[in-house]
């Protein structure tokens, strides 16, 4: 039998498996990506939520969240375009200029 | 507009079943997707997890979700960073994606068991007495009624995000003399 703990188990894990890819790549597309992963853990616990206390308000935010992270990977890819023209790479550890 | 088993609450063999498998897909394909040298399969990989999670909104009951999850996340977002990816990629480089593994790892080890113990040892509050149809009409009604500004507010975010995407990635252009 499923539960609400094992929607919320696999949530973490997800969750973690994003911070991990944040932290670890370097290419800075890769760190969109592993955004991507932890916005997606987020909503799975949303969803869970909503299903096993029967409310719908979770899924409503679940497609709030669907909706923000559509804007932020817009602006994100935009930003790094912009990047790629000025520097010509997009490796987060070269923007070293705020350095003190 | 009737989604198919959308009323009909699965067996609860068959939703594990599902689940596991689910789980499964998902944890693997984002495994890859963080770790894949190669950030072009790293994508591809983001798409599979991205239609594993759109199953477990199924699975929870909410086919419209997760038909979202498949149009926005699988059909737009993943291909808009496969084509960020294409576009901020130097052919002529080496391919090699370096890592920095050193406290990465560390801090996402302690982060999962931190919020894995959250989760297992809580009393988390038993089910409401009726139950909730996930299907659009209640996801309408709740966005007229109870979420109308929030609503209102994303989509103003929506513009806005379209307008400063625009205004930021264009090329500059020489000013007229």
């Amino acid at each position: 039998m499923i539960g609400l703990t094992h929607y919320l188990v696999l949530s973490a894990l997800l969750f973690s498996l994003g911070l991990y890819g944040v932290l670890t790549r370097k290419n800075a597309v890769g760190v969109l990506m592993a955004v991507e992963l932890m916005f997606n853990s987020v909503n799975i616990n949303l969803m869970a939520f909503s299903h096993y206390l029967q409310d719908t308000m979770g899924m409503a935010f679940a497609v709030f969240v669907i909706t923000v992270a559509a804007a932020e990977v817009t602006v994100g890819v935009a930003l790094l375009l912009a990047l790629y023209r000025n520097r010509n790479s997009i490796q987060v550890d070269q923007m070293t200029e705020l350095r003190g | 507009m009737n989604f198919p088993f959308a009323d009909a609450p699965a067996p609860s063999v068959l939703e594990a079943i599902t689940f596991w498998l689910l789980a499964g897909m998902t944890l693997t394909s984002a495994w890859f997707t963080v770790r894949n040298p190669n950030l072009f399969h790293a994508g591809l990989s983001l798409i599979c997890c991205f239609l594993g999670v759109a199953g477990l909104y199924v699975n929870l009951g909410a086919p419209f979700l997760g038909a979202m999850q498949v149009l926005i996340y699988a059909g737009a977002i993943a291909v808009l960073l496969l084509f960020a990816f294409m576009l901020t990629h130097d052919l002529m480089k080496p391919k090699d994606e370096r890592f920095q593994n050193a406290s990465g790892a560390v801090t996402a080890l302690a982060m999962a068991a931190m919020l894995v113990f959250v989760a297992v040892k809580s009393e988390w509050r038993a089910a409401g007495s009726d139950p909730v149809k996930f299907d659009p009409a209640a996801l309408a009604t709740s966005y007229m009624h109870d979420n109308l500004v929030p609503f209102e507010v994303v989509s103003l975010l929506l513009l806005s995000a379209l307008v400063g995407a625009l205004m930021i990635a264009r090329k500059e252009e020489a000013p007229p003399e």
